[in-house]
């Protein structure tokens, strides 16, 4: 399996695995908040909370407790009703806005009318109703009022039951008591204002005041006056029991595991009535939400995060959870952080054990691909002391080593070739290449468009056939001239991925110009032997042919010898091009008058005179003494050839500096203006065919020459009409 | 004068080069025909002192090579234990100079190689004043005159000039000639020869208008070649 197809079925199998793992979280989630798992871990962040934030008690209320100090001064519970009746009316000088009097007085007895009449004299006074569930008739519940008489005389009635959570916390109240439809509800003792709200049956979260911050008096000192008048007056007085031994006690979540007393629990309600201080709780929807929210967005970001962050982003979230509960709660707002912490401790380790599941069965199949594409590369190296997923990890390890090696294998074998190439992507970018590329390219390539470079190269003429054959891939390969007149053959291969889509190309450039020099070498020996050869040898038939028994010899014998000048001049030239320049000092002046010398015969017969001025004072020029003084011979018997008879050749050489120059110029018609830029190139003639001897060639293996020993050659005709050869040879470095 | 002598022996090759030195020559020492055969190819020499049994190629063959392959070759001296009549007319008909049979005295072998060069130089070629085409040479003043002008020459310059007259047609070595005038070719820059061969050329107008040329034969030395006016330049063309 190609590494890219492999790469999308994993993509394929993440995607499933990470719907599937949010899947089932979620429904845990769901089902966490219906079933209400998370309700004790709940309970107790409610808690902790609700100490966070508690409630402001209330100044007006007041607290009359019959505490240990009273039950010492008053005696043992229950006291007589008249004590009671005491109370009130001690309270009722006072003058307090309301007294409730949060004692179940539901049994008649003989002081009920004494204590009904304290509860007369001015002050309201509320008293509780005791429900009782299931009731003792049989019924659903079954309510009991105070005694008649209390009852009478009493301003409000109302249900003082505790509402106690299944962890024997209270945490809520009911504003009013109503089981049934049928039945009458029955308001809360302290739920002043709460009668006729249709659904006050609800019970409603209670955020309390922290422990014992409602002002409390104790019954003795009430009773026996020690309470001034003003402490009392206008306020709300609860009369309720907080002494230990006499129970109506209960946990409370701002009691930190001690109790509260009933008294201080109806005080917290009434407190939250005054305040508005009601814990609301969001519809089930918003609750469901609440509790998704967190894990969908973890799961999400599993997609753009790495894992290590991934799991610094859950432990943040959960932080956040848990602060928007308490933000919330100081609102009065109870969101339970349950669900969503559930949900949020399950999906990373859900999403890791599925993410590894799928990893894990990725890799084993891809090992399984490589082991059968590459047998021989993997050794198996299964230890029993490892688990499987080690195993894997040993093997992918492996798996990339050889990988590795067999990478740099290739960038070894791209760089020993000999040849340069250009690997480029699909966008051509050339991403690798080899030293004979840089070589041949003389610069740094990655980076670049392989096909600008290749352009860049090649000679204008051959760019379009080039551009031609790089934008249709797979089309053999195309012959292109470089600038530099290097002649190259460009090959341009696709590179295929396993699953057969194009990955980039393969330039490969082969340096062909030795090919093609002898190619060209070849076409140049046909022309010599096709026409410059060929022309004397049918001259001399052509004056044999002819019927006069007087043969012109000197025109045969003028034709042969061209014909073996030719001769010469290419053995010389091809023989040259074979060596290596192999140059020795050479005083060029020296080997300038040698090869006048060995002209002398010819000038003489012409009476040409050759003079050599020479200024160079024995400058030396490294030289291959044999091609060099051939180069000259050419060039003065060139000019004693042009001369007119009894013409002068002067061969003037002078050294200048870094440099010598030899001037060679005749006194003949000079070169035809037309032919002068190509007198070196090969097959030159000027035209008149017959009337030159020897040239085309020569000149050709003199530039040669020239140009084997660094230097220049240049032609012109001089002011006097002759034509002028300047030759320019650098000097000998010092022994 | 300068002289190869080849010998097996190294006594020998020792005493006779101190008899060389003390005649004011200049010798070339070989142990075996072989190097000395390679040396002559390359190198000029005015006299060759051969031992008969060597190892590889022996005297008599060294001798025999020579006449048949060298042009000019220089005069030989035999100089061996062999003393029967047969080996001493085989070596002077083969070629030879002179036979000496060892072992011989100091004196004897000194005269008898003076002798030899006697007559291979010829008696005139020291002349005070000697004439080569146009150009005459006063040995006493070392001046030259050319066409009724004094050339002035330093004195290697005339040296080489009188060398190259005396020997011409003859091709001499480098190292014969680095050796003939300077006495060495050790420490002598190769271009120092190759500069004094382009000033007596320069200055005495050495070309073949005047009956002269010098010849360069690549990788081995030089030669001053006369030209004959009276030669038909048509026929060398």
């Amino acid at each position: 399996m190609s590494e890219r197809s492999g790469a999308a079925s994993l993509q394929r199998r993440f995607r499933a695995e990470w719907a599937w793992a949010t899947a089932l979280a979620s429904a845990i989630i769901l089902a966490a908040t219906w079933g209400g798992w998370t309700r004790p871990a709940d309970n107790l962040l409610y808690d902790a909370a609700m100490r966070i934030v508690p409630a402001e008690a209330d100044p007006s209320l007041l607290i009359v407790a019959i505490d240990e100090p009273s039950l010492e001064r008053i005696g043992r519970w229950p006291w007589p009703r008249t004590i009671h009746a005491r109370l009130i009316e001690q309270l009722a000088t006072a003058r307090p806005r309301s007294i409730t009097l949060d004692l179940l007085l539901t049994e008649s007895s003989d002081d009920d009318a004494s204590l009904a009449a304290a509860m007369r004299l001015g002050a309201p006074v509320a008293l509780p109703a005791q429900i009782l569930v299931p009731g003792r008739n049989g019924q659903a519940f079954e309510r009991l009022d105070p005694a008649p008489l209390l009852a009478r005389a009493s301003s409000r009635i109302g249900h003082a039951n505790t509402r106690i959570d299944s962890d024997g916390t209270v945490r809520s109240a009911a504003l009013c008591f109503h089981p049934d439809r049928k039945a009458q509800p029955l308001a809360h003792l302290m739920a002043i204002g709460a009668e006729g709200q249709a659904d006050c049956g609800t019970p409603m979260r209670l955020r309390f005041a922290a422990q014992e911050s409602f002002a409390t008096i104790s019954f003795a000192s009430v009773l026996r006056g020690e309470v001034p008048a003003a402490l009392i007056e206008g306020r709300r007085v609860l009369i309720g029991m907080t002494a230990q031994g006499l129970g109506d006690r209960y946990p409370v979540p701002v009691a930190e595991g001690g109790t509260m007393p009933g008294v201080e629990i109806n005080a917290n309600v009434l407190n939250a009535q005054l305040q508005d201080g009601w814990v609301r709780e969001p519809s089930p929807l918003a609750s469901i939400l609440f509790g998704l929210a967190p894990t969908w967005l973890l799961m999400g970001a599993f997609w753009w995060i790495r894992p290590r962050a991934a799991s610094l982003i859950a432990v943040g979230l959960m932080l956040a959870v848990l602060g928007l509960s308490i933000a919330a709660l100081a609102v009065q707002w109870w969101v339970a952080p349950g669900p969503a912490l559930l949900g949020l401790a399950l999906a990373y380790p859900l999403w890791g054990w599925r993410r590894l599941q799928a990893t894990s069965d990725f890799m084993a199949d891809e090992l399984a691909h490589l082991e059968q594409e590459a047998a021989p590369l993997l050794a198996r190296q299964d230890a029993l002391d490892s688990d499987h997923v080690t195993r894997q990890a040993r093997q992918l390890a492996g798996a990339i080593d050889q990988l590795r090696d067999l990478k740099r294998q290739v960038g070894d074998a791209l760089a020993g070739l000999p040849d340069p190439a250009l690997v480029s992507d699909l966008s051509g970018r050339i991403v690798l290449t080899n030293a004979a590329a840089e070589r041949t390219f003389g610069r740094a390539l990655t980076g670049l468009d392989a096909a600008e470079a290749l352009l860049d190269i090649a000679e204008p003429q051959a760019r379009s056939p080039l551009t031609a054959y790089l934008g249709n891939i797979g089309q053999g390969h195309i012959e292109f001239e470089a600038r530099d007149d290097r002649v190259f053959v460009l090959r341009r291969a696709a590179i295929i991925s396993a699953d057969s889509s194009p990955r980039g190309q393969i330039d490969y450039l082969t340096d062909i110009s030795p090919i093609a020099r002898a190619r060209r070498e070849r076409e140049r020996v046909l022309q010599l032997l096709s026409h410059d050869m060929r022309a004397p040898q049918a001259a001399i038939l052509a004056l044999l042919a002819q019927p006069q028994p007087d043969i012109d010899r000197a025109r045969i014998a003028r034709h042969a010898r061209q014909t073996l000048t030719l001769a010469d001049n290419f053995v010389d030239l091809a023989r040259m091009q074979e060596r290596p320049f192999n140059p020795e000092p050479v005083i060029a002046s020296d080997l300038a008058s040698e090869a006048a010398d060995s002209l002398w015969p010819i000038a003489q017969q012409r009476g040409v005179q050759i003079t050599i001025c020479d200024d160079s004072d024995c400058a030396f020029v490294a030289a291959e003494r044999e091609s060099l003084f051939r180069a000259f011979v050419n060039l003065i018997d060139n000019a004693v050839k042009y001369s007119p008879d009894a013409g002068e050749v002067s061969v003037r050489i002078d050294g200048k500096g870094e440099t010598v120059h030899l001037v060679i110029t005749d006194q003949g018609k000079g070169i035809d203006p037309a032919i002068l830029p190509h007198v070196f190139e090969r097959f030159t003639s000027d035209g008149a065919g017959q009337a030159v001897k020897g040239v085309g060639l020569g000149l050709n293996y003199v530039a040669a020459v020239i140009d084997r020993h660094g230097g220049r050659i240049a032609v012109a005709n001089s002011a006097e009409g002759g034509a002028q050869f300047t030759i320019v040879l650098p000097v000998a470095g010092p022994v | 004068m300068r002289i190869a002598i080849a010998d097996d022996d190294g006594d020998s090759l020792a005493f006779l080069e101190n008899v060389v030195t003390s005649l004011g020559h200049v010798s070339a020492k070989f142990a075996d025909g072989e190097r000395l055969s390679a040396a002559l190819l390359r190198d000029t020499f005015d006299l060759v002192m051969l031992d008969w049994n060597m190892p590889g190629k022996s005297g008599f063959e060294v001798l025999q090579w020579m006449q048949s392959t060298i042009d000019n070759p220089p005069p030989v001296v035999m100089l061996t234990a062999r003393t029967a009549k047969r080996d001493v007319t085989d070596a002077l008909n083969a070629g030879a100079d002179d036979y000496i049979c060892k072992p011989e005295d100091e004196e004897v072998i000194a005269a008898r190689i003076a002798a030899v060069l006697r007559r291979s130089n010829g008696s005139s070629s020291m002349d005070k004043i000697a004439e080569y085409g146009n150009y005459r040479l006063d040995r006493m003043a070392q001046t030259i005159r050319h066409n009724g002008a004094d050339i002035v020459l330093t004195a290697k310059e005339f040296e080489l000039a009188d060398l190259l007259f005396r020997n011409r047609d003859r091709t001499l070595s480098r190292a014969y000639i680095m050796e003939t005038i300077w006495r060495t070719s050790a420490d002598l820059a190769t271009r120092t020869l190759d500069m004094h061969i382009s000033r007596v050329r320069s200055k005495l107008s050495l070309k073949p208008e005047n009956g002269f040329r010098i010849f360069t034969v690549f990788g081995y030395g030089y030669r001053l070649e006369t030209i004959d006016p009276a030669k038909d330049p048509a026929a060398t063309e």
